[in-house]
């Protein structure tokens, strides 16, 4: 590690911020909810290395932020409680509108880009997941209900997979082919075979693939910090 | 040619112009009016690509003969409950059915679509809409976006004048920072808010339908040109010519950003320098048709038949 945090954009009922905690407490800094509508914010348009964060009430330069990961997909008016109930809808816009300008704007290792969709990624309709798993090769699962399911969990090309490497196999080859330094793969069993059900960029964390999280974010900020 | 599918509401004057065009030429076409969506249905299959059959009372529609869709829905609940739908009734669930398989066919489609969703969301942030601007080659105004007093009081103090204006893509009148704002400028502390210089200029309003530009220039005092008349500030419209340079880079801007159709908002200032503020995605392009006698409808029309 060189000093600089890994800015984790989290809920506090997130099951992964604790375990990224525990693995690295000193490393990790949370922005909370709370976090979003406190002073010292700044996003200035062609200059990010002017922009500032929040986390836990501290404001953090930019150069001192090595890593971003976000779990907030987007910010649900009714979460702003400290916000007056009668501004938090446009309130909520308008974080959110903060939110993927400062994600997209930063250029350290940032795990997915920010959609207007969703902060952690594309939130893509089932349909397009679905075009896109064919298109890269997984076989799909048929309408109705499955058997079992299973989760394959994609951090930098490691697959984190309970079930076959064939599973881990088809999961990369997904992830590879949007682009997603992080992605979740649901899979479904129907007739003893398993097919692609879903995706979700912003996968549940257990302990290994949060510690893949951990090892990706300081090896590529220490990388950025060799080229500059 | 295939089908043209028009989706929206009716009395929305966008979605009429085109569908008055399409109807004007007899060419096939299909509108699917929200109001009466409920007693519509869709079937999708996808896999590499994306088949499915839209149901209608009287007549079934093989997607695979759509050749290109001109969708501009509202909420459907909202649309409904205007109607006197209740929001747990059977034609709001209907709808919203609907309305899920629309928006997956829109996005996986091989048919041309004016636009799709995918496509249409940028603007949903203007600071990141306005770094993809930049990297077309259009300048953008200097920009604040803080929830810190300090930063902002140092930005306006830099500025000869500045504006500011919602981060959103929710509607918001764009206004000079004067007296009254700098008395609230504390408040910043619990919202993000955007500031940004003010650049003294004529606006031009740029159509980008396919290939083609159509643009129009804006007179007026006020700072958001969009208000002058509900403030009674005078307002001129009329058609203006694009120097080649700047409509290329306004085609090349729409499609980078994956649109057909877009509505471009740009400031050339008396230097001669080119600004770009905002690209709508979805734009309300009758006002300007009407104001500055472009064909825009029948433009939008060419795009959606010569597929």
């Amino acid at each position: 590690m060189n000093g600089r945090c890994l800015l984790l954009f989290a809920r506090d009922s997130d099951p992964a911020l604790e375990l990224l905690r525990a693995q690295a407490p000193g490393y990790v800094r949370q922005v909370a909810l709370a976090d979003l509508s406190r002073p010292g914010w700044r996003y200035a348009a062609g200059k990010p290395d002017d922009a500032r964060a929040v986390s836990q009430g501290q404001v953090i330069e930019a150069g001192d932020i090595g890593a971003v990961l976000c779990r907030i997909g987007g910010v649900a008016p009714a979460e702003l409680v400290e916000i007056r109930p009668v501004d938090r809808a446009y309130a909520a816009a308008e974080i959110n509108a903060f939110l993927l300008a400062w994600l997209a704007q930063f250029r350290g290792p940032r795990f997915n880009a920010p959609t207007p969709w969703s902060l952690c990624g594309p939130a893509w309709h089932e349909a397009r997941w679905t075009q896109l798993a064919a298109r890269a090769g997984l076989p799909l699962a048929p309408n109705g209900n499955a058997a079992h399911s299973v989760q394959a969990t994609v951090i930098a090309g490691q697959v984190f997979c309970d079930a076959s490497p064939e599973l881990a196999r088809h999961a990369a080859r997904l992830a590879r082919a949007c682009e997603l330094a992080m992605l979740g793969v649901r899979f479904e069993q129907h007739g003893g075979a398993w097919r692609f059900a879903q995706a979700d960029s912003c996968p549940a964390l257990d302990a290994q693939s949060a510690a893949a999280v951990l090892r990706f974010a300081a090896a590529m900020d220490e990388s950025r910090k060799w080229a500059a | 040619m295939g089908c043209v599918v028009l989706w929206g509401q009716s009395g929305d004057a966008p979605f009429d112009a085109v569908r008055a065009e399409l109807e004007r030429r007899g060419a096939p076409h299909l509108a699917l009016v929200q109001e009466r969506c409920f007693e519509a249905s869709c079937e999708l299959r996808v896999a590499e690509e994306v088949h499915g059959v839209l149901r209608l009372p009287d007549r079934a529609i093989d997607l695979d003969e759509v050749s290109a869709a001109y969708p501009r829905p509202f909420e459907s609940w909202r649309v409904l409950g205007r109607r006197g739908h209740a929001a747990d009734s059977e034609a709001v669930r209907r709808a919203a059915s609907l309305d899920h398989a629309l928006w997956g066919w829109l996005e996986t489609t091989g048919a041309l679509v004016v636009n799709r969703p995918s496509a249409m969301t940028s603007n949903a942030s203007k600071p990141y809409q306005a770094e993809l601007i930049r990297a077309h080659g259009f300048s953008i105004p200097d920009t604040l976006v803080t929830t810190d007093p300090e930063a902002a009081r140092a930005f306006i103090a830099r500025h000869e004048a500045a504006v500011y204006k919602s981060v959103s893509g929710v509607r918001s009148i764009v206004s000079r920072v004067g007296q009254d704002a700098m008395a609230r400028l504390d408040d910043v502390g619990w919202c993000p808010t955007q500031f940004q210089a003010r650049i003294p200029g004529v606006d031009v309003r740029v159509h980008v339908v396919g290939e083609r530009v159509l643009a129009c220039e804006i007179r007026s005092e006020a700072d958001d040109y969009r208000y002058a008349r509900i403030r009674g500030i005078a307002i001129e419209v009329k058609q203006a010519e694009l120097p080649p340079d700047v409509a290329e880079r306004c085609v090349a801007l729409a499609r980078g950003l994956g649109l057909a159709l877009s509505g471009i908002d740009l400031r050339r200032t008396a230097e001669g320098e080119w600004y770009c503020f905002e690209v709508n995605p979805s734009p309300g392009f009758p006002y300007y048709e009407q104001a500055a006698g472009q064909p825009i409808a029948a433009a939008v029309a060419d795009l959606l038949t010569l597929q």
